[in-house]
């Protein structure tokens, strides 16, 4: 279950990312995993970008020095990439809104963080 | 590395030609993107970015219209059952022809110069090499 939901979420969360500022691929397990506090682990982020410049929700943007002073290639958000981007996040939150109720109605005991 | 990971995810899309060409395509840019960017990565990186060959040709599987697959399924089969129908066919041609040849002891009678067959019979033919 852990698999598919991450696979489902990835796209949001690499575009999450790019929502804020170009990235090169090396970056983005990092940074996701940073701002997660390790909860989420971005796995496969070639595959998932380059599926994305396919859908033309991102781009490849010229290389430039990256902070470790190599030259990386850096992604960058399209504007469609930005309507998809709205979207998902949309369909998210009413999601786990409504996992959210289904539990308290269903499993009102249901301590959150159990699993862990 | 590469070359041998393409074709290796290649042998185990299943989609259409059209599709699987569009997919690898798409991965083979992925991959070179990687290995600029991490020029020192052997299989076990590659696999750990990309997946085994298999995990990552049922991830772009997954990908193609399911009516596609079953399709380009179905074609495959259709294409094997053909070939190996076709092959048993010469199989049986060569079984018949050497069975026939055998019981008529054979169609070429290979003679010295001494002992000519005065008689050929039908359906034979003599070499006569002279002593």
């Amino acid at each position: 279950m852990e698999e598919n939901l991450k696979k489902a979420l990835s796209e949001m969360l690499v575009l999450a990312l790019l929502h804020e500022r170009d990235y090169y691929a090396l970056e983005l397990a990092p940074a996701i995993a940073e701002r997660s506090d390790g909860a989420i682990v971005l796995t496969f982020p070639y595959a998932i970008l380059y599926r994305m410049i396919d859908q033309e929700y991102i781009q490849e943007m010229p290389k430039r020095i990256a902070p470790d002073g190599r030259r990386r290639q850096y992604f960058h958000i399209t504007d469609a990439g930005r309507v998809y981007f709205k979207k998902i996040w949309a369909v998210y939150q009413r999601f786990i809104v409504g996992v959210d109720l289904l539990a308290d109605r269903t499993l009102p005991g249901l301590e959150r963080g159990e699993g862990k | 590395m590469k070359e041998r990971y393409l074709h290796d995810v290649r042998a185990l899309l299943g989609c259409t030609s059209g599709e699987r060409k569009r997919l690898i395509s798409r991965l083979d840019r992925a991959v070179a993107a990687y290995l600029e960017d991490v020029p020192e990565a052997g299989e076990t990186e590659l696999y750990a970015n990309f997946g085994t060959p298999a995990d990552c040709a049922a991830r772009l599987s997954a990908e193609c219209a399911p009516d596609a697959v079953a399709a380009a399924k179905r074609g495959r089969e259709k294409r094997q059952r053909v070939l190996t129908g076709v092959l048993a066919a010469l199989l049986a041609i060569m079984v018949g022809i050497t069975a026939y040849l055998w019981s008529n002891g054979g169609l070429v009678i290979i003679q010295t110069g001494r002992g000519f067959l005065k008689d050929t019979p039908q359906n034979k033919v003599t070499y006569n090499y002279d002593d």
